[in-house]
């Protein structure tokens, strides 16, 4: 019995606790939205939309976690505090104003996972450290759509990690955004403009990602200090009063597809830093440097666009080993590059084009080549016998102070290097190629595993072209056309089991170029082949065509002729056996009548001597003969006549009745072999059908 | 002379082959032989390996400007066989000059003359039936049915309207057991004549034709002593100079008038 008792209670407990659960459950997802709107000035103030808070400090005392405080348009003198997370959304990001009055910070967060979204957020006190928003030791927030405005830090992340900074406008603060001891940020798409310090400012941060924002009209565009791991990648940096983009003592960070243009100061400067990664920027019209290195060591400068900058394309200041390539430096108004005390930096695969001067040395060691290739110098003036794209003879450059440290690019190049890349199989191909034209369309043909682009060089009467092919995408030994026609190619030795360079050369100023394996090309001349001899065919075959359709007709024509030939020519046939007949019967007769004729007259001239007398009464029966001999001359014909046509009568008569008898007396044979063979035997069952079925088939098979 | 011709039901069944090898058998066995060639594709002189240009005197020159026969009778290589060429086809005496055709080939001088007709007969069946005394059908297994018929109807034509005679039929290219004794039999009670030969499918001598350019054609008698085709052959040469055979007696050229007449109407 007590046993029972306490299974009984510990089930209610159970029941009872399961139910508490459930309960709390169901308060923490019920979210709630709560109103704010300040002209809600006589109350009563429940947060609802009908009876809103008046002001935001009351809603945000009466919020939860998770809950929405939404704010109707109107300015709000407050300075928060929140420490609940919460989402913030304003009614209109113009019209939903909150102002901290010139005192404090206007948003101060110290709860993570918190949204601002679509306010006006301004006059935060104007000492230092007083912020629009400042995300003090706590992360998650996303502030998204704001404009922020007359404070001193706009946003302020002080050791606050993971936050999204999307799509805001933030002006006229000292400092735009700045991140202190805070990681891992992404802070896109925003407009940071005419800030008095920084529009972007990170200090002793790591791992932000900075991209596709508008730093302009600043001191400084983007101020990194003492940070590493950071990537900034497709802002657009420009007329900042001081530099676009300044490194102090930061490392191992990415800058790339930024343009970094027309600011007051320089491009990029580096100062104190090391194994940063500067690549694929335009780094255009800046006032002084495009890029500008000091003390800095390590860094990888590819692949920019460094031109028209007012003073240096990239100046090195007590700066070593960094490692200089395939950057266009072109039309900077007084070096292409300055080595000043820097040492054993590298400078190989780029175009020097029409800078005042392209390189000056002072107290420096640079290396100007790498793997045998140098750079290509606008001003080169040498030749290339050998015809690999390398000039035969280095190009010095003078080092100014010490006559006895030239710098010497051995290899300079012939013409621009461009590195052509293409993607194929979620694989990235490089095709390295060094050219007097200029190069574009540059593709890949997989039907043909052929390689084509274009070329252009007005100014130049003949053009040359070396390209480094990878043998895993394009397999030698290639033919190369020059449109569409094939043309002499030098392999060169430098060509290796994985790349291979060749080089060839053209004459006209604009080309189609296409390179592919000799098989493929051989594979094509053969289809090209093929499809002429198919189209030869076909032509043939319509000619054919159209000869049979006129023979056809011809014979349709000469077959109807031929009918009434045959139908003609057995008449005549008729005619011409009938007239046979008779012609013999009328000689016979003739003959015997001649013979005797000839008796009669002998015996007329015997007897008419003696039988003078009787004259008359012979004469009359000489013509009774003759009568005689006329009427039974007459009958022969006529039984001859008959007797042929008796016989061709019976002829075809009596064929037919054999037919017809054998036609009987086979019948039951036919049945017999039908019936044990099971199948059935039709011969013609009458002749005129035979003869009639032969000529049919004579006429068909004409 | 005694004037014989293979008939045949479709193409293919050997007639020309058999044609050939039949006159050379009887030829080598003493018997003057006179080949004629009716068919414009000539495989007579192919299989006999000849060639005549076009120089060359040919039976339509005979019948057309009365020349003596003698001048289209060539040898072949083989002794006492000749052969008579043909630039045309025997359809074409049929429409040029039937008579001439059948009187100049009434004048040569021979014991045996076999006419090899193309195929399809046609009017030459009238020709070649016609001038003929005897004729012997070729019937094949494949499509032994339209061989069959139409070897009922060339014998009712030949025999009542042609007065020609059929002697015996001949089976070639047998190529399965189907043709057994008791069919050969059955046959023989239907067709009402023996039956004087039974050749089997044999692709040596199918190559002796020349086909397909591939191969010269030759006489699979001479060269393929040892082949069913060859002993076959030489049977029916023994055997039809063993027949008393009616020598040529048919005055052709009434059978002919008589076979062209148009209708009365």
């Amino acid at each position: 019995m007590e046993k029972k008792a306490s299974v009984a209670v510990f089930l209610l407990l159970f029941l009872l606790a399961l139910a508490s659960t459930s309960k709390t459950i169901a308060i923490r997802t019920d979210t709630r939205t709560i109103f704010v709107d300040k002209n809600n000035i006589n109350g009563p103030w429940e947060g609802s939309p009908e009876h809103p808070y008046q002001n935001m400090t009351s809603a945000l005392d009466s919020a939860s976690n998770g809950d929405v405080i939404f704010v109707a348009n109107g300015t709000y003198y407050e300075n928060l505090v929140i420490a609940k997370s919460v989402s913030l959304q304003g009614q209109d990001e113009h019209g939903t104003i909150l102002d901290g009055n010139l005192t404090g910070d206007v948003l101060r967060i110290v709860a993570d996972n918190v949204t601002i979204t679509r306010f006006t957020i301004q006059n935060a006190g104007p000492t230092l450290g007083f912020s629009g928003i400042h995300a003090s030791s706590s992360s998650g927030h996303n502030i998204s759509f704001n404009t922020i405005r007359n404070n001193f830090h706009g946003i302020w992340l002080y050791v606050s990690h993971n936050n999204a900074i999307n799509n805001n406008t933030i002006t006229y603060n000292e400092y735009g955004i700045s991140a202190s001891a805070s990681n891992s940020n992404f802070i896109s798409l925003n407009d940071l403009l005419w800030n008095n310090i920084t529009g972007i400012g990170v200090t002793d941060s790591a791992e932000e990602t900075i991209s596709n924002n508008n730093v302009s009209n600043n001191d400084f565009g983007i101020q990194l200090i003492a940070s590493i791991n950071n990537n900034i990648t497709s802002n657009s940096i420009s007329h900042n009063v001081n530099y676009g983009i300044y490194l102090f003592n930061s490392n191992s960070s990415a800058y790339s597809a930024n343009d970094v243009s027309l600011n007051l100061d320089s491009g990029i400067w580096l100062m104190q830093s090391a194994g940063n990664f500067i690549s694929n920027n335009s780094i255009r019209q800046n006032a002084r440097f495009g890029i500008y290195l000091t003390n800095s060591t390590a860094n990888v400068l590819s692949d920019n666009d460094i031109s028209e900058n007012h003073q240096y394309g990239i100046r090195s200041e007590y700066a070593d080993a960094n490692v200089i390539f395939n950057n266009a430096l072109t039309s900077n108004r007084i070096r292409g590059i300055l080595f000043f005390y820097s040492h054993g930096n590298k400078a190989f695969h780029n175009n020097f084009i029409q800078n005042f001067q392209q390189l000056e040395t002072v107290y420096s060691t640079s290396f100007l080549d790498s793997d045998m290739e140098g750079n290509y110098w606008s001003d080169y003036n040498g030749t290339d016998n050998n015809r690999d794209g390398i000039g035969d003879s280095p190009h010095v450059i003078m080092d100014q102070n010490d006559r006895n440290n030239d710098t010497r690019d051995n290899y300079p190049l012939m013409g621009p290097y461009e590195d052509m890349t293409l993607t194929f199989e979620e694989s990235n191909y490089h095709f390295p190629t060094i050219s007097n034209s200029t190069i574009s369309e540059f593709r890949f043909d997989l039907q043909f595993i052929a390689l084509h682009f274009q070329v252009e060089n007005p100014n130049n009467a003949s053009g040359f072209c070396r390209i480094s092919i990878p043998q895993k995408l394009v397999k030698s030994p290639y033919t190369v056309l020059v449109d569409n026609e094939t043309i002499q190619l030098t392999v060169l030795p430098k060509s290796n089991t994985t790349q291979t360079y060749v080089y060839f050369e053209y004459n006209q100023s604009a080309r189609e170029i296409e390179i592919l394996p000799t098989q493929s090309y051989e594979l094509i001349q053969a289809i090209e082949a093929l499809r002429k001899k198919y189209d030869d065919l076909n032509q043939a075959y319509d000619k054919l065509f159209s000869d049979y359709s006129s023979l056809n007709q011809l014979i349709q024509q000469t077959l109807g002729d031929y009918n009434n030939f045959t139908t003609m020519y057995g008449a005549l046939n008729q005619t011409y056996w009938n007239l046979l007949q008779t012609y013999e019967e009328l000689v016979a007769s003739n003959n015997r009548t001649e013979a005797q004729y000839s008796f009669m007259n002998a015996a007329f001239w015997c007897v008419s001597i003696v039988m003078v007398a009787t004259t008359l009464a012979t004469s009359a029966l000489t013509i009774k003969y003759r009568k005689i001999y006329a009427l039974s001359r007459t009958q022969k014909d006529l039984i001859d006549k008959y007797k042929v046509e008796l016989e061709q009568l019976s002829l075809m008569n009596s064929a037919r009745n054999q037919f017809e008898t054998d036609v009987q007396r086979r019948k039951e044979k036919i049945e017999k072999f039908e019936g044990k063979y099971g199948i059935e035997i039709r011969p013609h069952d009458s002749l005129d059908e035979i003869v009639k079925n032969l000529e049919l088939k004579r006429k068909k098979e004409d | 002379m005694k004037a014989l011709t293979f008939t045949v039901s479709k193409g293919g069944v050997g007639k020309s082959l058999i044609t050939a090898n039949v006159g050379a058998a009887m030829a080598r066995k003493g018997k003057r032989v006179v080949l004629v060639e009716g068919d414009t594709n000539q495989p007579l002189q192919k299989i006999l390996g000849l060639t005549f240009s076009s120089k060359d005197l040919k039976l339509e020159d005979v019948v057309e400007r009365n020349l003596e026969t003698e001048k289209v009778i060539y040898p072949t290589g083989v002794d006492n066989l000749s052969i008579m060429p043909s630039g045309i086809s025997l359809q074409s005496y049929f429409e040029m000059d039937p008579l001439g055709f059948v009187r100049k080939l009434g004048e040569v001088e021979t014991d045996f003359m076999l006419i090899d007709v193309p195929f399809p007969l046609g009017k030459a069946a009238f020709l070649s039936l016609g001038f003929c005394e005897h004729f012997i059908p070729i019937l094949t297994e494949d499509e032994i049915v339209l061989c069959v018929e139409s070897t009922i109807d060339t014998i009712r034509l030949g025999k009542y309207l042609l007065k020609s005679t059929p002697i015996g039929f001949l089976l070639n290219r047998i190529k399965t057991p189907k043709f057994n004794e008791e069919f050969v039999k059955d046959l023989e009670d239907l067709l009402e004549i023996p039956c004087i030969g039974q050749i089997r499918e044999d692709p040596e001598v199918t190559k002796s034709y020349g086909e397909m350019g591939v191969q010269r054609a030759f006489l699979a008698y001479a060269k393929l002593p040892q082949s069913d085709f060859a002993q076959n052959i030489d049977g029916l040469a023994d055997w039809l100079i063993s027949q008393k055979l009616d020598a040529r007696r048919k005055d052709v050229i009434k059978l002919l008038n008589e076979v062209t007449r148009p209708p009365e109407n």
